[in-house]
């Protein structure tokens, strides 16, 4: 090769693979490392500004001061009574964190919570996302047995699903 | 990557083309190569074949009469390889000297029907180190009926494939996938998710495929520290066009009964001065899979695919860039019982632009240098009901390869020895922990052959080194890892009479873990499941042992071979049966490495009978186990499959063959894992071509599963609600100009 051809060669090499990796190094997907504001995407990373929120393991079914569900370790302890046309009080949320340590999610942040009931014959949830965003009603339809799994929604996912807790619908006695 | 920048690629080369030009100084030190190719029996010149000379990357297309030549030719010994529709592809060795005129005149058999991509299975598989002694276990021609990669090579001995769902389909080769198992388009790896997942879908669009490589054996070291499974190299233009002062290429399209499947694919070539400009377009719509049990929701495919390509020849060598595009948006059905609910729609993009520089003869040792740096972006999403993008996954990589081939060093023949360097950039985001994660990968090889007049040698040897880094800090700190590792493997032929050779092949490999493998933390919805790596595992380190017989005919080929792989540290997710803290509804799959053993025997015959009679039969077994744990069957491991084909040559342009797909039951199964049904489907196929208005036209019609059986693949990961596909009548019709 004459030293005109290799200029040539040497030049061409080096402009196609500056060319080449100045289109091809960027990744196509943002990871938001940059974007400080990045509200809308979702990532769980505990550096990302808007994301620092406990990752919830497990949950808490309370009415009133008493625990009456708790769900950790893949185990479910307790279940949900109520009376045929019967509606329970009032049971609030309460989420587990991998600390062990209980949260309350923030509404401003996009989560809610959402439930996954088996059998709506059985029972039904009633839920006011705007007024009690982390408290529902359990509603006893008819006799008999079914589940719900309690969901921590966020950016139109599931973060967290618990395993199925029983509802127990119990007949109501009349004296 | 916006298209705007393969516009602005494009024209930057228009900019720079000058520079690529040839100078006019020409050494009288080359040689030159002139012919004549004509046909076995009718003895006369045959236009439009094209004459390659591999080592160099030089191309001619024979003039009516059946000439050609070869200007500026460095001195040396070359394989020449011929190639035309409807004729034999065949090998010559030519020697050029300096100054001097090689004469080579080729003489080549019509085989019909040979309009279809060449799948070609080796120990050392055709390459630029290839000599016509090398040693093929089969070389076939498959139409290109198929919507993926593995479909098309399916039907090879020991080969089979993964899915879930049509678009997602992966090769297996003898019990080994994903990682294990690389896919590479033109020697280079394309960047894509498809060995992380079954939902995951190799990025190659395989209409325009020309060509499909399986190397085994020492040189699979030049690609892959993947030994035992073996690299599958896909090349789209192992042939590229030539000199001629017209437009080339081809035009297909296709259609198949059992999707409402459409196809079409263009492909064209156009030779400028010592430049060469290639064009590939391919579009696929094929609706809902119907089964034997119905129709399957969302098991649609759409694809597109555009490649480019300037390939400039010099008597010094030559330069290549090209560029392409893929694009591909399929489902994964609706699975209540194991798969994600309402079904996933999974939305893939691949680019890449890629750059090759050969040297040739830069010293007395070296026969040339090649040099490739190729760039990939990857996109994939995985889009839940109501248009949530579940998952998304981002990969940017960049390759790079110098590649020097030896020729006659010390007592060896022919040889190479090469440096790589890849670094990969994982990210991922929407519903997952998975950290983002940079890899960067250092590999340096050696290969190497020795040809003695019975016994021939073949050995390799490869050094990597990578470094994984977690990116940012997740729920969980994940630790930086770095492997390094040592492959190795040796071959050893004796040709114990002309047509008989006998193999061996001991190898030792080392596969460092992906970052899946390691960092993976999240549900992957498409399969239903909450995978967790694990960043303690160590690399895979594999002992591979194969027995093989090649028997070559006239009459046909047969080969048979015996193998044992047992692998260290072998990576893969079990079913912990439990279900994840995070997400209660799905399972959880942990990363574990084991102790496992892999043994198993094929056998494949293909053998011409009276009257014009071609029979093809191939029968493979392999089986799995964890050896730690009694024995435990491995998960996923194929049962026994054979097929059985007999073809009718009613003419030179006339093809039928009716065939037989088997698989025995599966009852080996891994905890969790269900067994599945043998079975047996009848195949009938027909080709046809004919020259008409100087253009050469192929029709090719399949009719598969004539009898509508219900079966299952064990390695369908949603068998227990898609069956294979039912009865398919399908419809192909290329034409070449």
């Amino acid at each position: 090769m004459n030293p005109i051809t290799a200029i040539k060669v040497t030049l061409s090499l080096v402009s196609l693979i500056l060319l080449s990796t100045t289109l091809g190094c960027s990744n196509p997907v943002d990871d938001g490392h940059n974007d400080t504001d990045h509200h809308d995407e979702h990532h769980h990373d505990e550096d990302h500004g808007d994301e620092d929120h406990a990752e919830a393991v497990g949950v808490i079914i309370s009415s009133g001061d008493q625990q009456i569900v708790r769900y950790e370790n893949r185990q479910v302890d307790g279940s949900v009574l109520v009376g045929v046309n019967q509606k329970t009080p009032l049971l609030s949320v309460l989420f587990i964190g991998e600390d062990g340590k209980t949260f309350v999610p923030e509404t401003d942040e996009g989560f809610t919570l959402a439930f996954d009931i088996n059998d709506t014959a059985v029972a039904e949830i009633e839920h006011n996302e705007e007024e009690a965003p982390w408290s529902f009603y359990v509603k006893g339809v008819i006799e008999g047995e079914t589940f719900v799994a309690i969901k921590l929604n966020h950016s139109g996912h599931a973060d967290f699903v618990s395993k199925e807790i029983p509802i127990v619908v119990q007949k109501t006695t009349t004296e | 990557m916006a298209k705007w920048m393969f516009y602005l690629s494009t024209a930057f080369f228009g900019v720079c083309a000058p520079i690529f030009m040839p100078s006019p100084a020409l050494s009288v030190s080359t040689g030159s190569i002139v012919g004549h190719v004509f046909g076995a029996e009718s003895e006369e010149g045959i236009g439009e074949v094209t004459v390659f000379i591999e080592e160099i990357n030089r191309i001619q297309i024979t003039d009516p009469g059946g000439y050609y030549s070869f200007l500026h030719i460095q001195p040396g010994t070359y394989i020449i390889r011929s190639h035309r529709i409807g004729y034999q592809e065949t090998l010559f060795e030519v020697h050029v000297s300096a100054g001097g005129i090689t004469h080579c005149d080729l003489e080549i058999q019509e085989r019909p029907l040979k309009t279809s991509t060449t799948v070609v299975v080796g120990q050392y598989a055709a390459s630029s180190l290839q000599k016509p002694k090398t040693i093929i276990s089969s070389s076939k021609q498959y139409h290109n009926l198929y919507g993926t990669i593995a479909e098309t090579i399916n039907s090879e001995a020991g080969i089979t494939q993964r899915s879930m769902g049509p678009a997602s389909a992966r090769p297996i080769i003898r019990g080994l996938g994903g990682e294990r198992l690389v896919i590479v388009q033109e020697g280079q790896k394309t960047g894509d998710l498809s060995a992380t997942s079954a939902d995951h879908a190799v990025a190659i669009e395989p209409l325009n495929v020309e060509r499909i490589e399986i190397i085994r054996g020492p040189q699979a070291l030049l690609y892959s520290s993947n030994v035992l499974g073996g690299v599958i190299n896909v090349l789209k233009h192992s042939v590229p066009y030539g000199s001629s002062d017209k437009f080339l290429g081809s035009f297909s399209s296709q259609f198949e009964s059992v999707s409402e499947g459409k196809s079409s694919a263009l492909s064209l070539a156009r030779q400028l001065k010592s430049m060469t400009l290639t064009f590939d377009g391919a579009i696929r719509d094929n609706g809902d899979m119907s089964t034997p049990r119905g129709s399957v929701d969302n098991t649609d495919i759409r694809t597109g695919n555009t490649e480019f390509g300037i390939n400039s020849n010099h008597p010094w060598g030559n330069i290549e860039f090209s560029g392409g595009g893929y694009t591909s948006n399929y489902g994964v059905p609706a699975d209540p019982f194991e798969g994600h609910a309402l079904g996933v729609a999974i939305d893939l993009q691949r680019e890449y632009l890629e750059l090759r520089a050969t040297l040739l003869e830069p010293s007395s040792l070296i026969n040339n240098v090649e040099f490739s740096q190729t760039f990939s972006r990857y996109q994939h999403k995985e889009i839940e009901s109501g248009d949530y993008v579940g998952l998304e996954l981002g990969i940017s990589s960049q390759n790079t390869n110098i590649l020097a081939r030896l020729d006659n060093l010390g007592p060896f023949e022919n040889g190479a020895i090469g440096l790589s360097y890849s670094f990969r950039d994982h990210v991922s985001k929407g519903m997952t922990y998975t950290p983002s994660t940079k890899e960067y990968t250092g590999g340096i090889f050696a290969y190497q052959e020795w040809v003695g007049s019975d016994i021939s040698i073949n050995a390799g040897m490869r050094v990597d080194h990578s470094l994984l880094k977690p990116q940012k800090r997740t729920v969980t700190l994940r630790p930086e890892r770095t492997f390094s590792g040592l492959s190795s493997a040796l071959s050893a032929y004796y040709q114990s009479i002309e047509d008989l050779t006998f193999g061996l092949t001991i190898a030792r490999t080392f596969r460092a873990p992906s970052i899946e493998e390691l960092y993976s933390d999240g549900p992957h919805l498409a399969v239903h499941s909450y995978e967790v790596g694990n960043d303690s595992l160590g690399g895979e380190i594999g002992t591979g042992l194969e027995g093989f017989l090649d028997y070559h005919h006239d009459h046909g080929n047969i080969h048979l071979s015996l193998y044992r792989n047992f692998i260290e540290g072998y990576i893969f997710p079990t079913n912990t049966g439990l279900s994840s803290l995070r997400r209660a509804d799905l399972l959880l799959y942990k990363m574990i490495g084991e102790k496992v053993l892999m043994y198993g025997a094929e056998a494949a015959v293909d053998w011409s009978l009276p009257r014009n009679l071609k029979f093809d039969a191939s029968v493979s077994h392999v089986r799995g186990f964890l050896t730690e744990h009694s024995n435990q069957p491995l998960p996923l491991i194929p049962p026994m499959q054979a097929r059985v084909n007999i073809g009718h040559e009613h003419s030179t342009s006339l093809k039928t063959t009716i065939g037989v797909r088997m698989a025995t039951k599966q009852t080996q199964t891994a905890e969790f894992e269900k067994p599945t049904d043998g079975y047996a489907v009848l195949d009938l196929s027909g080709q046809y071509h004919l020259h008409w208005l100087r253009y050469l036209h192929s029709f090719s019609l399949k009719i598969e599963n004539i009898t509508n059986t219900v079966y299952r693949h064990h390695l369908n990961r949603i068998k227990h609600i898609m069956p294979q596909p039912g009865r398919n009548v399908g419809l192909a019709y290329k034409v070449f100009f």
